[in-house]
């Protein structure tokens, strides 16, 4: 070959042979050649060899030959102007075009390059070397043999290179999801990256589900999920922790530290059965590091917690992941069961003649014992108030007490002489839905929620309660002292504290264990809160905010949740200490941390209720601790 | 109490079918009021077994005398087992009787519900509680004994009768408490048979003006004459009388006479004159039996039997002294009135209703409780010290009679403020 003449060519075409760019090296000439031209897309591909120390880039004109608007530059490059394409090089091995010119490595020598390119433009190929440009002529493109994707015969072309493209565009961007979309992912180990899937659970229902594992990688690498059909999942938005296993055995095999390698994903669309794939990009392409089968989660609500709950989170970090996995999985089974309770049958039963406009409705959830009831009517078949007045209604909410309470509420009538309703809703609807549904039947102005296992201390209690909604019109929510079985407070109304440790906020009892003379409330209190146990609303504003909340898990908070409702009516809530009740308070749910499930339940809770409510909680305990008289 | 009254008697027995001191007190005390002239009618209903189960049936024994088949079988609760006769046959009776007033004994095996019924169908009459132990007290058997042990009972609170039942939470006790007291103030008055019952209750919560003392009665017998003593013999002779469980401590009587030596055991003869040992539990029972054979053998120990209440005057009448042993607090044990008034000393334990009936060193002895050795040296003493037997049968009070009994009842009645 003979030396070009040292100016700015002119095009030339590198598709039909080598072209000289730049001087050679020693014997070894520079030349460039292009081997396959390919459009996908919005995407040119080019890919070819050179031997010439020279940078590559790619120009674009307007349709064949011309010269489009706007191309004012690179008129030094001599050429006949175009617009610099964004490019993307990669390098490859080319070992036979090391051993055609007798080079002793093939490194470096193929090149591919990719840019994005409108449809309509030309391409032509540009160099700088040794101080000189130049263009080629405008190169020619073959149809890629798939529709919109890289054949076969491309995708050995083009493969390799396209997974050092794909790290450095955006991962997910579209550009990115072309690159890896082309890639046959290889089982092979990842150079960038190593990751396990723990497990993968699905509600099949709503497709709502989980992937948990771990995944080191270097910087430049991206570690992805891909359900059983096809779609891709982003890590990032999931949950992830430090996991030192995994930093132990390899945490600075890509990076400095394995970050935080654990991670729980909430992802929509998954199916158990099918399998879920933990795939990564490296220069190599793409691989799959690990795959498991989805599993099947209960469309039950407390069956799904069940399990979610015990995938490892400490409790201390449980509310972070709750809020982008727990509660997107947990809380539709939570509404959806809901939803199906509207349609159950209601049984129900009236003993007795209760007064047929009652100022007050008293509602009882019945769970767990029965025996409470007997209990209450001593005390409430004592109140001449109450028969003339109010009526009672029973809500049974446990399957295994119906048959025998069905046969006692006989008995009871027909000893105390007492009327009162019972109802059963088909199945057990929790503290919220089986309140609701008690609120429902009844007629009172006025409705009292009480506890089964909360006992009056003599007759007046409930006219007192009805007293104060009836007095400050400022009032939505009226609860009384309630104390243990050995006197002491139970509750003498309700604020709201910061668990730090835990990351929630929890309903706290003040003064709870003292002696009721020490309760510092004299007289009717303004408080944050008052508890479910004993409480009292007109019936009016208790439709207006909806009811009881039914979307805690099981049951918690919907007090204060209530009461917040009612507050953002501009309600307060009152805790009335002259009016007492005994409480034996055997059932709620507490932080001891005994029971992992419903600790863990406790912060579900308590992360929706501060979702809901977080800015309010903090404005209630800074006034709380300004005073609290009425 | 001016006007004449009716009077409903109620027991959780009939003594001819089940043999117990409170059953025979109710009755003794029934048939006083049918002869008291204040009284008009007087009836009896008792809870009787009759062999299938607990129907509810009520029936007539003899005129007078009704039978109620009633059970309770939740004694934390005392809730009837069978409900439906408490508002139908037995609402139906007292609407019949018209009761002015109905005295009861007891509610174990009937509930406790029949106290409201009572009101509801009878509205103005009134209801008075004798009562017999410490059952609305103690959920075991109403001692006031910790389960499992025989360490006593002072005073109930939720958590220390959770310890006796754990498998019961102190908030259990809490509604025992609750539901008892309720019912209870549907009574209009209490009657117990000693001060330290009523100390009892009134630290538990009945208010003083609420609960009066008086004896039972005893029928009008003269006291027997002294046990005829051969050539120098002394008062030697001591008897047990009544059930052989482990309250009764005759284990204890068993122990004393084996610590004595020869000499000692010489000189007493100790009689079980007990009914019910094999009914007992299997441990109390193996005990009993290799503790008293050799006993036997040695002449000390005479081994009884049970007896009819008709019997018991005349084996009375064979002994010199009666031991009550007890080691729970008793109430007012018939045994030591059937004693006295037959004028025979008692020697007891020390504690509760029988440190009240029996004073020692006037009318009888006291001895250390649960104390074998202390058992021992007092049945010695007692059967070698001159004299001691003549003086204290000397100081012994005859019981009050039976109408005595019926009359400080009805004034009893009257005096409870409406």
């Amino acid at each position: 070959m003979t030396s070009p003449p040292l100016t700015s060519q002119g095009p030339v075409d590198p598709q039909a042979g080598p072209v000289q760019v730049g001087q050679d090296n020693g014997s070894l000439p520079s030349l460039v050649k292009v081997g396959e031209a390919i459009r996908v897309g919005s995407f040119v591909l080019i890919a070819g060899w050179s031997t010439a120390r020279a940078e590559f880039g790619l120009v674009a004109g307007w349709g064949p030959g011309g010269v489009g608007p706007g191309d004012s530059r690179d008129v030094s490059a001599g050429a006949s102007g175009g617009q610099d394409l964004e490019v993307r090089q990669v390098l490859v091995p080319r070992p036979d075009v090391a051993a055609h010119f007798g080079l002793e490595s093939g490194e470096g020598l193929g090149i591919v390059l990719v840019a994005e390119c409108a449809e309509d433009r030309s391409v032509r190929l540009s160099w700088r070397a040794d101080g000189r440009v130049g263009t080629s002529c405008e190169l020619r493109f073959s149809p890629p043999s798939g529709i919109g994707e890289l054949g076969e015969r491309e995708r050995a072309v083009f493969g390799p290179a396209l997974g050092l493209l794909a790290m450095a565009y955006e991962p997910f961007s579209q550009q990115w999801l072309w690159c890896v979309k082309q890639l046959k992912p290889s089982t092979a180990p990842c150079p960038a990256a190593r990751g396990h899937l723990e497990g993968a659970a699905a509600v099949e229902m709503t497709g709502d589900g989980l992937v948990f594992g771990w995944a080191v990688h270097a910087p430049a690498s991206t570690v992805w999920l891909e359900d059983g059909s096809g779609q891709l999942h982003a890590l990032r938005g999931g949950y992830r922790q430090f996991r030192q296993d995994v930093h132990d055995a390899a945490g600075h095999a890509f990076a400095h530290g394995s970050g935080q390698a654990g991670f729980t994903v909430h992802v929509q669309g998954l199916k158990p059965g099918s399998m879920v794939r933990l795939k990564a990009i490296a220069e190599t392409g793409v691989h799959i590091l690990h795959e498991v089968p989805c599993s099947a989660l209960p469309v039950d609500p407390v069956g799904a917690a069940r399990v979610l709950f015990g995938i490892g989170a400490s409790p201390a970090d449980l509310h972070r992941r709750i809020q982008v996995v727990d509660a997107p999985v947990i809380g539709p089974l939570i509404a959806h069961r809901q939803g199906l309770l509207a349609e159950l049958p209601v049984r129900s039963r009236v003993l007795g003649t209760p007064p047929a406009h009652p100022t007050a409705s008293v509602i009882v959830p019945l769970y767990g014992r029965v025996d409470f009831v007997e209990h209450q009517i001593i005390e409430l078949s004592r109140d001449p108030w109450f028969a003339a007045h109010a009526e009672l209604i029973y809500v049974l909410d446990d399957p295994s007490l119906v048959e025998a309470f069905v046969a006692d509420a006989e008995s009871l009538y027909r000893l105390y002489e007492l009327p009162f309703r019972w109802l059963w809703g088909s199945v057990n609807r929790g503290f919220a839905g089986a309140n609701n549904l008690g609120a429902g039947v009844a007629k009172g102005e006025h409705l009292v929620f009480l506890n089964s296992d909360a006992f009056p201390q003599g007759p007046g209690w409930v006219e007192a309660l009805v007293g104060v909604l009836e007095a400050r019109s400022d009032v939505g929510a009226v609860g009384p002292r309630l104390v243990f079985a050995d006197g002491s407070i139970q509750h003498a109304g309700m604020t709201f504290m910061r668990r730090e440790e835990l990351g929630i906020w929890v309903n706290h009892h003040p003064l709870m264990g003292l002696d009721p003379s020490l309760d510092c409330h004299d007289d009717l209190s303004i408080v944050p809160a008052v508890t479910g146990a004993c409480l009292a609303v007109r019936r009016g504003d208790f439709e207006r905010v909806g009811g009881w909340d039914t979307g805690y898990l099981i049951g918690d908070f919907e007090d204060s949740d209530l009461c917040l409702k009612l507050r953002s009516l501009g309600l307060k809530s009152a805790y009335l200490p002259s009016v007492q009740l005994t409480h034996l308070e055997r059932q709620s749910f507490k932080l001891l941390g005994q029971d992992q499930f419903r600790f863990r339940t406790v912060i579900y809770n308590a992360v929706r209720h501060q979702g809901r409510w977080g800015d309010e909680l903090q404005a209630l305990t800074s006034e709380a601790g300004a005073g609290d008289g009425a | 109490m001016g006007e004449p009254q009716r009077i409903l008697v109620m027991a959780h027995g009939h003594p001819d079918l089940s043999l117990g001191g409170g059953e025979i007190a109710a009755y003794n005390l029934f048939r006083a009021y049918q002869d008291h002239p204040a009284v008009t009618q007087a009836w009896f209903l008792a809870r009787a077994d009759r062999g299938r189960g607990a129907t509810g049936h009520i029936s007539l024994r003899r005129p007078n005398e009704y039978l109620w088949e009633q059970a309770v079988h939740d004694w934390h609760r005392m809730k009837a087992a069978h409900q439906q006769s408490l508002t139908t046959w037995f609402a139906d009776l007292l609407r019949g009787l018209k009761p002015t007033v109905v005295h009861t004994h007891h509610y174990m095996h009937f509930g406790l519900e029949y106290l409201r019924v009572i009101k509801q169908v009878v509205p103005g009459s009134r209801i008075f509680m004798t009562l017999h132990e410490y059952m609305a007290i103690c959920r075991n058997n109403g001692q006031m004994v910790k389960v499992g042990s025989s360490r006593l009972c002072s005073r109930e609170s939720f958590d220390e009768c959770r310890q006796c039942f754990p498998q019961s939470s102190s908030e259990d006790f809490w509604l025992r408490k609750h539901y008892f007291q309720s019912y209870f103030e549907l009574v209009d008055g209490f009657i117990a048979p000693s001060e330290f019952l009523r100390g009892r209750y009134i630290q538990w919560g009945i208010a003083p003006q609420r609960i009066v003392v008086i004896e039972n009665g005893h029928e009008d017998q003269p006291p027997l004459p002294p046990r005829r003593l051969r050539e120098g013999e002394t008062h030697n002779r001591f008897a047990f009388f009544g059930q052989i469980n482990p309250y009764k401590g005759i284990d204890l009587l068993l122990e004393a006479l084996q610590a004595m030596p020869k000499r000692e055991r010489r000189a007493v003869v100790v009689e079980v004159h007990g009914a019910n040992l094999e009914f007992q539990n299997g441990e109390l029972q193996e005990r009993i039996k290799r503790l008293r054979e050799p006993l036997i053998k040695k002449g000390c120990l005479r081994w009884v039997g049970p007896y009819r209440p008709s019997e018991l005057r005349s084996r009375m009448g064979g002994v010199d002294w009666v031991l009550v042993p007890s080691i729970w607090w008793e109430n007012s044990p018939m045994v030591i009135q059937e004693a006295f008034a037959c004028g025979r000393p008692v020697i007891s334990s020390d504690i509760g209703g029988m440190a009240e009936k029996v004073t020692h060193g006037v009318d009888g002895l006291h001895v250390r409780t649960g104390d074998p050795l202390h058992w021992r040296q007092t049945l010695y003493e007692a059967a070698v010290t001159p004299d001691l037997w003549d003086q204290l049968r000397a100081n012994i009070r005859r019981p009050i009679t039976l109408a005595e009994c019926a009359g400080r009842h009805l004034e009893a009645f009257a005096a409870f403020a409406r």
